[in-house]
Protein backbone atom coordinates (compact mmCIF):
# COMPACT_ATOMS: atom_id res chain seq x y z
CA UNK A 1 0.00 0.00 0.00
CA UNK A 2 1.63 3.22 -1.09
CA UNK A 3 1.87 6.29 1.11
CA UNK A 4 -0.52 8.42 -1.00
CA UNK A 5 -3.28 5.78 -0.79
CA UNK A 6 -2.82 5.37 3.00
CA UNK A 7 -3.04 9.14 3.45
CA UNK A 8 -6.22 9.34 1.39
CA UNK A 9 -7.70 6.46 3.40
CA UNK A 10 -6.93 8.36 6.59
CA UNK A 11 -8.68 11.50 5.36
CA UNK A 12 -11.71 9.42 4.40
CA UNK A 13 -11.80 7.83 7.84
CA UNK A 14 -11.63 11.24 9.49
CA UNK A 15 -14.39 12.58 7.24
CA UNK A 16 -16.43 9.49 8.01
CA UNK A 17 -16.14 10.14 11.74
CA UNK A 18 -17.18 13.74 11.25
CA UNK A 19 -20.25 12.73 9.21
CA UNK A 20 -21.16 10.20 11.87
CA UNK A 21 -20.77 12.88 14.49
CA UNK A 22 -23.01 15.25 12.54
CA UNK A 23 -25.74 12.63 12.26
CA UNK A 24 -25.47 11.75 15.97
CA UNK A 25 -25.59 15.39 16.93
CA UNK A 26 -28.65 16.04 14.81
CA UNK A 27 -30.43 13.07 16.37
CA UNK A 28 -29.50 14.23 19.85
CA UNK A 29 -30.79 17.71 19.11
CA UNK A 30 -34.05 16.50 17.65
CA UNK A 31 -34.80 14.07 20.46
CA UNK A 32 -34.09 16.72 23.06
CA UNK A 33 -36.17 19.46 21.47
CA UNK A 34 -39.16 17.24 20.77
CA UNK A 35 -39.73 16.07 24.36
CA UNK A 36 -43.29 14.87 23.92
CA UNK A 37 -45.75 15.00 26.79
CA UNK A 38 -46.31 11.73 28.62
CA UNK A 39 -48.51 9.31 26.78
CA UNK A 40 -48.30 11.13 23.45
CA UNK A 41 -46.39 9.46 20.63
CA UNK A 42 -43.25 11.53 20.09
CA UNK A 43 -43.14 10.98 16.36
CA UNK A 44 -46.30 13.07 15.95
CA UNK A 45 -45.00 15.99 17.99
CA UNK A 46 -43.56 19.13 16.48
CA UNK A 47 -40.93 20.76 18.69
CA UNK A 48 -42.33 23.35 21.07
CA UNK A 49 -41.04 26.90 20.70
CA UNK A 50 -38.22 27.67 23.10
CA UNK A 51 -36.58 30.78 24.47
CA UNK A 52 -32.87 31.55 24.43
CA UNK A 53 -32.35 29.67 27.68
CA UNK A 54 -33.89 26.53 26.18
CA UNK A 55 -37.13 26.67 28.19
CA UNK A 56 -40.46 26.27 26.40
CA UNK A 57 -41.76 29.68 25.34
CA UNK A 58 -45.41 30.07 26.35
CA UNK A 59 -45.69 33.50 24.71
CA UNK A 60 -48.68 33.97 22.49
CA UNK A 61 -52.37 34.66 22.30
CA UNK A 62 -54.38 31.99 24.05
CA UNK A 63 -58.08 31.33 24.21
CA UNK A 64 -60.36 28.97 26.07
CA UNK A 65 -62.94 27.07 24.04
CA UNK A 66 -65.99 25.00 24.90
CA UNK A 67 -63.86 21.92 25.54
CA UNK A 68 -61.11 23.72 27.44
CA UNK A 69 -62.22 23.22 31.01
CA UNK A 70 -61.87 20.15 33.20
CA UNK A 71 -63.19 21.36 36.53
CA UNK A 72 -64.43 18.99 39.25
CA UNK A 73 -66.55 20.34 42.10
CA UNK A 74 -64.51 21.63 45.01
CA UNK A 75 -64.78 20.15 48.49
CA UNK A 76 -65.76 23.15 50.58
CA UNK A 77 -65.76 23.74 54.28
CA UNK A 78 -69.07 24.45 55.98
CA UNK A 79 -67.93 27.99 56.54
CA UNK A 80 -67.20 28.45 52.84
CA UNK A 81 -70.55 26.97 51.87
CA UNK A 82 -72.36 29.42 54.09
CA UNK A 83 -70.24 32.35 52.89
CA UNK A 84 -70.44 31.63 49.20
CA UNK A 85 -73.76 33.47 48.46
CA UNK A 86 -72.40 36.63 50.06
CA UNK A 87 -69.15 36.21 48.17
CA UNK A 88 -71.12 35.88 44.96
CA UNK A 89 -72.85 39.19 45.69
CA UNK A 90 -69.47 40.72 46.42
CA UNK A 91 -68.29 39.64 42.98
CA UNK A 92 -71.37 41.03 41.26
CA UNK A 93 -70.71 44.40 42.86
CA UNK A 94 -67.06 44.21 41.89
CA UNK A 95 -68.15 43.61 38.30
CA UNK A 96 -70.65 46.41 38.47
CA UNK A 97 -68.06 48.89 39.69
CA UNK A 98 -65.29 47.85 37.30
CA UNK A 99 -62.96 46.58 40.00
CA UNK A 100 -59.73 45.02 38.77
CA UNK A 101 -60.85 41.42 38.41
CA UNK A 102 -57.68 39.61 39.56
CA UNK A 103 -57.05 35.88 39.82
CA UNK A 104 -58.44 33.49 38.79
CA UNK A 105 -60.85 35.51 36.64
CA UNK A 106 -57.96 37.04 34.72
CA UNK A 107 -57.16 33.54 33.40
CA UNK A 108 -60.67 32.95 32.05
CA UNK A 109 -62.42 36.21 31.28
CA UNK A 110 -63.73 34.93 27.96
CA UNK A 111 -61.37 36.94 25.77
CA UNK A 112 -57.95 36.12 24.38
CA UNK A 113 -55.18 36.07 26.96
CA UNK A 114 -51.90 37.66 25.88
CA UNK A 115 -48.91 35.92 27.52
CA UNK A 116 -45.38 37.27 27.05
CA UNK A 117 -42.35 35.44 28.37
CA UNK A 118 -39.16 37.31 29.11
CA UNK A 119 -36.01 35.84 30.62
CA UNK A 120 -36.83 37.05 34.13
CA UNK A 121 -40.54 37.69 34.18
CA UNK A 122 -43.68 36.58 32.38
CA UNK A 123 -46.52 39.05 31.80
CA UNK A 124 -50.16 38.23 31.16
CA UNK A 125 -52.74 40.68 29.83
CA UNK A 126 -56.47 40.09 29.84
CA UNK A 127 -59.20 42.13 28.23
CA UNK A 128 -61.01 42.71 31.51
CA UNK A 129 -60.24 45.60 33.81
CA UNK A 130 -57.18 44.10 35.44
CA UNK A 131 -53.58 44.64 36.30
CA UNK A 132 -50.96 42.83 34.28
CA UNK A 133 -50.30 39.48 35.94
CA UNK A 134 -46.57 39.07 36.55
CA UNK A 135 -44.83 35.75 37.19
CA UNK A 136 -41.24 36.27 38.30
CA UNK A 137 -38.83 33.58 37.12
CA UNK A 138 -35.63 35.29 38.23
CA UNK A 139 -35.19 33.11 41.30
CA UNK A 140 -36.66 35.52 43.80
CA UNK A 141 -38.76 34.33 46.74
CA UNK A 142 -42.09 35.65 47.91
CA UNK A 143 -41.81 38.70 50.13
CA UNK A 144 -42.13 37.95 53.82
CA UNK A 145 -45.70 38.05 55.06
CA UNK A 146 -45.39 41.43 56.77
CA UNK A 147 -44.03 43.07 53.64
CA UNK A 148 -46.32 41.56 51.04
CA UNK A 149 -48.67 44.03 49.42
CA UNK A 150 -51.88 42.15 48.76
CA UNK A 151 -53.16 42.55 45.20
CA UNK A 152 -55.92 40.90 43.20
CA UNK A 153 -53.46 38.82 41.16
CA UNK A 154 -51.37 37.85 44.17
CA UNK A 155 -47.60 37.51 44.15
CA UNK A 156 -46.42 34.87 41.69
CA UNK A 157 -42.99 33.27 41.41
CA UNK A 158 -42.14 30.51 38.96
CA UNK A 159 -39.44 28.02 38.15
CA UNK A 160 -38.94 25.38 35.49
CA UNK A 161 -39.13 21.67 36.24
CA UNK A 162 -38.12 20.16 32.94
CA UNK A 163 -40.55 21.55 30.42
CA UNK A 164 -43.17 22.52 33.00
CA UNK A 165 -43.38 25.98 34.52
CA UNK A 166 -44.37 25.68 38.17
CA UNK A 167 -45.92 28.84 39.59
CA UNK A 168 -46.56 29.55 43.25
CA UNK A 169 -48.89 32.39 44.21
CA UNK A 170 -49.81 33.92 47.56
CA UNK A 171 -50.67 37.42 48.72
CA UNK A 172 -54.13 37.81 47.24
CA UNK A 173 -56.31 40.70 48.27
CA UNK A 174 -59.99 40.21 48.99
CA UNK A 175 -60.98 42.53 46.15
CA UNK A 176 -62.02 41.95 42.57
CA UNK A 177 -63.74 38.79 41.38
CA UNK A 178 -62.94 36.11 43.91
CA UNK A 179 -64.95 33.04 42.89
CA UNK A 180 -62.93 29.99 41.87
CA UNK A 181 -63.99 27.55 39.13
CA UNK A 182 -65.60 24.51 40.70
CA UNK A 183 -66.58 26.34 43.87
CA UNK A 184 -65.08 28.38 46.64
CA UNK A 185 -63.35 31.73 46.52
CA UNK A 186 -59.93 33.15 47.11
CA UNK A 187 -59.00 34.92 50.33
CA UNK A 188 -55.81 36.59 51.54
CA UNK A 189 -54.85 33.18 52.99
CA UNK A 190 -55.22 31.29 49.72
CA UNK A 191 -52.28 29.49 48.14
CA UNK A 192 -52.29 28.64 44.44
CA UNK A 193 -49.91 26.30 42.61
CA UNK A 194 -50.09 26.19 38.81
CA UNK A 195 -48.36 23.96 36.30
CA UNK A 196 -47.99 25.45 32.79
CA UNK A 197 -47.13 22.92 30.12
CA UNK A 198 -47.21 23.13 26.35
CA UNK A 199 -48.88 20.28 24.47
CA UNK A 200 -49.15 19.30 20.81
CA UNK A 201 -45.98 21.06 19.77
CA UNK A 202 -47.01 24.31 21.44
CA UNK A 203 -50.52 24.49 19.98
CA UNK A 204 -52.12 23.94 23.39
CA UNK A 205 -51.19 25.35 26.78
CA UNK A 206 -52.27 23.21 29.71
CA UNK A 207 -52.60 25.01 33.03
CA UNK A 208 -53.34 22.86 36.06
CA UNK A 209 -54.37 24.92 39.09
CA UNK A 210 -54.43 23.70 42.68
CA UNK A 211 -55.94 25.93 45.36
CA UNK A 212 -55.37 25.46 49.05
CA UNK A 213 -57.06 27.44 51.79
CA UNK A 214 -58.00 25.72 55.03
CA UNK A 215 -60.93 28.07 55.57
CA UNK A 216 -62.40 27.36 52.13
CA UNK A 217 -61.39 23.88 50.97
CA UNK A 218 -61.38 20.60 52.90
CA UNK A 219 -59.00 19.14 50.33
CA UNK A 220 -56.81 20.86 47.70
CA UNK A 221 -58.97 21.86 44.75
CA UNK A 222 -57.41 21.01 41.38
CA UNK A 223 -58.67 21.71 37.87
CA UNK A 224 -57.15 22.05 34.41
CA UNK A 225 -57.68 24.56 31.62
CA UNK A 226 -56.34 23.92 28.12
CA UNK A 227 -55.82 27.06 26.05
CA UNK A 228 -55.66 27.01 22.28
CA UNK A 229 -53.05 29.16 20.61
CA UNK A 230 -54.49 31.65 18.14
CA UNK A 231 -52.65 33.62 15.47
CA UNK A 232 -51.66 37.25 15.81
CA UNK A 233 -54.62 39.36 16.85
CA UNK A 234 -54.72 42.74 15.21
CA UNK A 235 -56.77 44.58 17.76
CA UNK A 236 -56.12 43.46 21.33
CA UNK A 237 -58.89 45.62 22.70
CA UNK A 238 -59.20 46.58 26.32
CA UNK A 239 -62.69 46.46 27.74
CA UNK A 240 -63.81 49.99 28.51
CA UNK A 241 -65.69 49.48 31.74
CA UNK A 242 -67.80 52.31 33.07
CA UNK A 243 -68.79 52.30 36.71
CA UNK A 244 -70.83 55.43 35.99
CA UNK A 245 -73.01 53.72 33.40
CA UNK A 246 -76.34 53.65 35.24
CA UNK A 247 -78.01 51.37 32.73
CA UNK A 248 -75.21 48.83 32.99
CA UNK A 249 -75.25 49.07 36.78
CA UNK A 250 -78.99 48.45 36.90
CA UNK A 251 -78.64 45.48 34.58
CA UNK A 252 -75.95 43.82 36.68
CA UNK A 253 -77.62 44.64 39.98
CA UNK A 254 -80.94 43.27 38.76
CA UNK A 255 -79.18 39.96 38.13
CA UNK A 256 -78.00 40.00 41.72
CA UNK A 257 -81.47 40.83 43.01
CA UNK A 258 -83.05 37.99 41.08
CA UNK A 259 -80.35 35.72 42.49
CA UNK A 260 -81.31 36.85 46.00
CA UNK A 261 -85.00 36.23 45.35
CA UNK A 262 -84.18 32.81 43.94
CA UNK A 263 -82.35 31.93 47.12
CA UNK A 264 -85.31 33.08 49.21
CA UNK A 265 -87.73 30.93 47.23
CA UNK A 266 -85.56 27.93 47.94
CA UNK B 1 1.43 3.20 13.86
CA UNK B 2 1.89 6.62 15.37
CA UNK B 3 0.22 8.10 12.26
CA UNK B 4 -2.86 5.87 12.72
CA UNK B 5 -3.15 6.81 16.39
CA UNK B 6 -3.12 10.50 15.57
CA UNK B 7 -5.87 9.96 12.95
CA UNK B 8 -8.02 8.18 15.55
CA UNK B 9 -7.35 11.04 17.92
CA UNK B 10 -8.40 13.63 15.33
CA UNK B 11 -11.51 11.63 14.51
CA UNK B 12 -12.51 11.22 18.15
CA UNK B 13 -11.98 14.89 18.94
CA UNK B 14 -13.94 15.84 15.82
CA UNK B 15 -16.76 13.54 16.90
CA UNK B 16 -16.97 15.09 20.34
CA UNK B 17 -16.74 18.62 18.98
CA UNK B 18 -19.52 18.05 16.49
CA UNK B 19 -21.78 16.52 19.18
CA UNK B 20 -21.18 19.53 21.40
CA UNK B 21 -21.85 22.07 18.67
CA UNK B 22 -24.99 20.48 17.30
CA UNK B 23 -26.67 19.38 20.53
CA UNK B 24 -28.95 21.82 22.38
CA UNK B 25 -26.38 22.02 25.21
CA UNK B 26 -23.86 23.31 22.72
CA UNK B 27 -26.38 25.73 21.26
CA UNK B 28 -27.26 27.06 24.68
CA UNK B 29 -23.68 27.60 25.72
CA UNK B 30 -22.97 29.38 22.47
CA UNK B 31 -25.49 32.09 23.34
CA UNK B 32 -24.59 34.62 25.97
CA UNK B 33 -27.06 34.59 28.85
CA UNK B 34 -27.26 38.35 28.57
CA UNK B 35 -28.96 38.05 25.21
CA UNK B 36 -32.56 37.10 25.93
CA UNK B 37 -34.48 36.13 22.84
CA UNK B 38 -31.63 37.20 20.63
CA UNK B 39 -31.81 40.83 21.79
CA UNK B 40 -28.76 42.02 23.67
CA UNK B 41 -30.61 44.61 25.72
CA UNK B 42 -33.34 43.71 28.20
CA UNK B 43 -35.27 46.65 29.63
CA UNK B 44 -37.52 44.45 31.78
CA UNK B 45 -37.95 45.70 35.32
CA UNK B 46 -39.74 48.08 37.62
CA UNK B 47 -38.90 51.68 36.69
CA UNK B 48 -39.61 54.81 38.71
CA UNK B 49 -39.63 58.10 36.83
CA UNK B 50 -36.92 60.38 38.17
CA UNK B 51 -38.25 63.72 39.37
CA UNK B 52 -35.51 66.34 39.61
CA UNK B 53 -37.46 68.09 42.38
CA UNK B 54 -40.49 69.67 40.81
CA UNK B 55 -42.44 69.88 44.05
CA UNK B 56 -45.68 68.31 42.92
CA UNK B 57 -46.92 66.14 40.11
CA UNK B 58 -48.48 68.95 38.04
CA UNK B 59 -45.23 70.85 38.18
CA UNK B 60 -43.33 67.73 37.20
CA UNK B 61 -45.69 67.14 34.28
CA UNK B 62 -44.83 70.61 32.98
CA UNK B 63 -41.14 70.44 33.88
CA UNK B 64 -39.99 69.82 30.31
CA UNK B 65 -39.03 72.19 27.50
CA UNK B 66 -42.09 74.12 26.32
CA UNK B 67 -43.33 73.10 22.87
CA UNK B 68 -43.83 75.55 20.04
CA UNK B 69 -47.57 75.24 19.46
CA UNK B 70 -50.16 76.76 17.15
CA UNK B 71 -52.07 79.80 18.49
CA UNK B 72 -55.36 77.88 18.69
CA UNK B 73 -53.71 75.23 20.87
CA UNK B 74 -52.30 77.94 23.12
CA UNK B 75 -55.80 79.43 23.36
CA UNK B 76 -57.18 76.02 24.34
CA UNK B 77 -54.51 75.70 27.03
CA UNK B 78 -55.26 79.15 28.42
CA UNK B 79 -59.01 78.59 28.57
CA UNK B 80 -58.75 75.17 30.20
CA UNK B 81 -56.14 76.31 32.70
CA UNK B 82 -58.40 79.23 33.65
CA UNK B 83 -61.34 76.91 34.24
CA UNK B 84 -59.24 74.60 36.43
CA UNK B 85 -57.83 77.60 38.31
CA UNK B 86 -61.43 78.65 38.99
CA UNK B 87 -62.01 75.37 40.77
CA UNK B 88 -63.37 73.11 38.03
CA UNK B 89 -61.00 70.31 38.82
CA UNK B 90 -63.37 67.37 38.44
CA UNK B 91 -64.41 65.91 35.13
CA UNK B 92 -68.18 66.06 34.76
CA UNK B 93 -68.37 64.05 31.58
CA UNK B 94 -69.96 60.63 31.43
CA UNK B 95 -67.61 57.69 31.23
CA UNK B 96 -69.53 55.43 28.94
CA UNK B 97 -68.35 52.29 27.28
CA UNK B 98 -67.19 54.28 24.25
CA UNK B 99 -64.74 56.36 26.25
CA UNK B 100 -61.10 55.69 25.34
CA UNK B 101 -59.10 53.70 27.87
CA UNK B 102 -55.55 54.57 28.86
CA UNK B 103 -53.50 57.74 28.58
CA UNK B 104 -49.95 57.22 27.33
CA UNK B 105 -48.38 60.62 28.08
CA UNK B 106 -49.81 60.67 31.59
CA UNK B 107 -48.91 57.04 32.30
CA UNK B 108 -45.31 57.52 31.23
CA UNK B 109 -45.03 60.54 33.55
CA UNK B 110 -46.88 59.08 36.52
CA UNK B 111 -45.23 58.59 39.84
CA UNK B 112 -46.06 54.89 40.37
CA UNK B 113 -43.36 52.76 38.76
CA UNK B 114 -43.79 51.28 35.32
CA UNK B 115 -43.36 47.53 35.15
CA UNK B 116 -41.79 46.49 31.85
CA UNK B 117 -41.83 42.93 30.51
CA UNK B 118 -39.71 42.48 27.39
CA UNK B 119 -40.35 39.42 25.29
CA UNK B 120 -39.37 38.60 21.73
CA UNK B 121 -42.55 39.83 20.06
CA UNK B 122 -43.98 42.33 22.52
CA UNK B 123 -42.88 44.73 25.21
CA UNK B 124 -45.53 45.21 27.90
CA UNK B 125 -45.53 48.31 30.06
CA UNK B 126 -47.81 47.82 33.03
CA UNK B 127 -48.95 50.67 35.19
CA UNK B 128 -50.32 50.72 38.69
CA UNK B 129 -53.95 51.32 37.87
CA UNK B 130 -54.52 49.56 34.57
CA UNK B 131 -53.13 46.88 32.34
CA UNK B 132 -50.92 49.40 30.56
CA UNK B 133 -49.66 49.40 27.00
CA UNK B 134 -48.27 47.00 24.43
CA UNK B 135 -45.36 47.70 22.08
CA UNK B 136 -45.30 45.18 19.24
CA UNK B 137 -41.80 44.15 18.20
CA UNK B 138 -42.85 41.28 15.95
CA UNK B 139 -42.52 43.26 12.76
CA UNK B 140 -46.18 44.08 12.30
CA UNK B 141 -47.28 47.44 10.94
CA UNK B 142 -49.86 49.89 12.26
CA UNK B 143 -53.48 49.03 11.43
CA UNK B 144 -55.35 51.04 8.85
CA UNK B 145 -57.47 54.03 9.84
CA UNK B 146 -60.50 51.90 10.69
CA UNK B 147 -58.37 49.62 12.82
CA UNK B 148 -56.84 52.52 14.68
CA UNK B 149 -60.26 53.98 15.38
CA UNK B 150 -61.46 50.62 16.71
CA UNK B 151 -58.62 50.49 19.24
CA UNK B 152 -60.01 53.67 20.80
CA UNK B 153 -57.23 53.89 23.36
CA UNK B 154 -55.29 56.75 24.84
CA UNK B 155 -52.28 54.46 24.52
CA UNK B 156 -52.59 54.46 20.73
CA UNK B 157 -50.98 51.69 18.70
CA UNK B 158 -47.25 51.16 19.21
CA UNK B 159 -44.74 49.24 17.13
CA UNK B 160 -41.06 49.03 17.98
CA UNK B 161 -37.75 47.87 16.62
CA UNK B 162 -34.20 47.76 17.92
CA UNK B 163 -31.49 50.03 16.56
CA UNK B 164 -28.46 48.60 18.32
CA UNK B 165 -29.15 48.98 22.04
CA UNK B 166 -32.01 51.44 21.56
CA UNK B 167 -35.65 50.46 21.29
CA UNK B 168 -37.34 52.85 18.87
CA UNK B 169 -41.12 52.97 19.25
CA UNK B 170 -43.58 54.51 16.83
CA UNK B 171 -47.08 55.30 18.08
CA UNK B 172 -50.17 56.65 16.32
CA UNK B 173 -53.89 56.15 16.77
CA UNK B 174 -54.59 58.40 19.71
CA UNK B 175 -58.27 59.33 20.17
CA UNK B 176 -59.49 62.65 18.77
CA UNK B 177 -61.14 63.41 22.09
CA UNK B 178 -61.48 61.82 25.51
CA UNK B 179 -64.39 61.90 27.95
CA UNK B 180 -62.52 64.17 30.38
CA UNK B 181 -64.35 67.51 30.36
CA UNK B 182 -61.36 69.31 31.86
CA UNK B 183 -59.03 68.44 29.00
CA UNK B 184 -61.03 66.85 26.18
CA UNK B 185 -57.90 66.60 24.04
CA UNK B 186 -55.19 64.55 25.74
CA UNK B 187 -52.48 66.61 27.37
CA UNK B 188 -48.77 66.14 26.69
CA UNK B 189 -46.09 67.32 29.17
CA UNK B 190 -45.06 70.92 28.78
CA UNK B 191 -48.34 72.12 27.29
CA UNK B 192 -48.67 69.94 24.21
CA UNK B 193 -51.54 67.80 23.07
CA UNK B 194 -52.10 64.41 21.44
CA UNK B 195 -54.99 63.40 19.20
CA UNK B 196 -55.87 61.30 16.19
CA UNK B 197 -53.42 63.13 13.92
CA UNK B 198 -50.49 62.92 16.34
CA UNK B 199 -47.34 60.84 15.87
CA UNK B 200 -45.07 59.90 18.77
CA UNK B 201 -41.56 58.51 18.54
CA UNK B 202 -39.92 57.14 21.69
CA UNK B 203 -36.33 56.00 22.13
CA UNK B 204 -35.63 53.66 25.08
CA UNK B 205 -32.03 53.18 26.16
CA UNK B 206 -30.43 51.74 29.29
CA UNK B 207 -27.86 54.04 30.87
CA UNK B 208 -25.68 54.04 33.99
CA UNK B 209 -24.88 50.30 33.68
CA UNK B 210 -28.55 49.43 33.42
CA UNK B 211 -29.53 51.19 36.62
CA UNK B 212 -31.45 53.82 34.69
CA UNK B 213 -33.64 53.89 31.63
CA UNK B 214 -33.67 56.96 29.41
CA UNK B 215 -36.75 57.57 27.28
CA UNK B 216 -36.83 60.41 24.78
CA UNK B 217 -40.25 61.43 23.54
CA UNK B 218 -40.79 63.33 20.27
CA UNK B 219 -44.32 64.45 19.45
CA UNK B 220 -45.23 65.56 15.94
CA UNK B 221 -48.51 66.93 14.64
CA UNK B 222 -48.79 69.88 12.26
CA UNK B 223 -52.23 70.68 13.69
CA UNK B 224 -50.69 71.15 17.16
CA UNK B 225 -46.95 71.79 16.98
CA UNK B 226 -44.92 74.26 14.96
CA UNK B 227 -41.97 71.90 15.25
CA UNK B 228 -41.40 68.50 16.93
CA UNK B 229 -41.79 68.61 20.71
CA UNK B 230 -38.98 66.65 22.35
CA UNK B 231 -38.17 65.89 25.98
CA UNK B 232 -36.60 63.07 27.96
CA UNK B 233 -37.37 61.24 31.19
CA UNK B 234 -34.98 59.17 33.23
CA UNK B 235 -36.37 56.20 35.14
CA UNK B 236 -34.59 54.59 38.09
CA UNK B 237 -34.55 50.80 38.40
CA UNK B 238 -36.37 49.55 41.49
CA UNK B 239 -34.48 46.32 42.09
CA UNK B 240 -36.58 43.43 43.39
CA UNK B 241 -39.50 45.82 43.63
CA UNK B 242 -43.06 44.67 43.32
CA UNK B 243 -45.77 46.45 41.38
CA UNK B 244 -48.49 48.07 43.39
CA UNK B 245 -52.12 47.91 42.48
CA UNK B 246 -54.11 51.07 42.80
CA UNK B 247 -57.01 52.66 41.09
CA UNK B 248 -60.58 51.77 40.98
CA UNK B 249 -61.21 49.05 43.48
CA UNK B 250 -64.25 51.06 44.37
CA UNK B 251 -63.27 52.56 47.64
CA UNK B 252 -65.19 55.67 46.68
CA UNK B 253 -68.47 55.50 48.56
CA UNK B 254 -69.87 58.45 46.57
CA UNK B 255 -69.32 56.53 43.36
CA UNK B 256 -71.01 53.54 44.90
CA UNK B 257 -74.01 55.57 46.00
CA UNK B 258 -74.32 57.17 42.59
CA UNK B 259 -74.34 53.89 40.73
CA UNK B 260 -76.11 51.79 43.28
CA UNK B 261 -78.77 54.25 44.35
CA UNK B 262 -78.32 53.43 48.01
CA UNK B 263 -75.82 54.06 50.73
CA UNK B 264 -73.21 51.36 50.96
CA UNK B 265 -69.49 51.73 50.69
CA UNK B 266 -67.32 48.68 51.23
CA UNK B 267 -64.24 47.97 49.17
CA UNK B 268 -64.75 45.77 46.17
Amino acid sequence: MDKTYRCSLGVRRTLGFLLLALAAGLLAGLSSSAQAPQGVPMARQAPVPRDAAGHPDISGYWELRYDSRSVPPANLTQDAISREPAQRQHDVLATCFCALVGMPEVMEDGATLDIRQGPKVIGMLAKSPSSVRYIYTDGRSHPVKDEIDQVTNGNSIGHWEGDALMVDTIGFSDRGITLIPGGGFRTPDSHLVERFHLLNGGAILSVTSTWEDAKVFTTPHTYEFRYYKVPQIGLPLQYSCSANDQDRANFIMSAMKSSESTQVSH
Amino acid sequence: MRVNASRWLIGTVGFGFAILVISPIGLKSAQAPSEPNGQATDISGLWLVHDPGSGDWSSFFDNVPKPAILPEIQKMNDEENARVAAGNVVSTGGRGANCPTGNLPMMMASSPPLNIVQSKDEVLIGSEASRGRIIYTDGRQHPDAAGLKAINSGDGHSIGHWEGDTLVVDTIGFPARTCDTRWPVMRVPGGGRAKDTTHLTERYKLINSGKQLSVTFTWEDPTIYLKPHTYSYTYDLVENGLPLEGGNDVTDSDLLKQAQGRSRGPNY
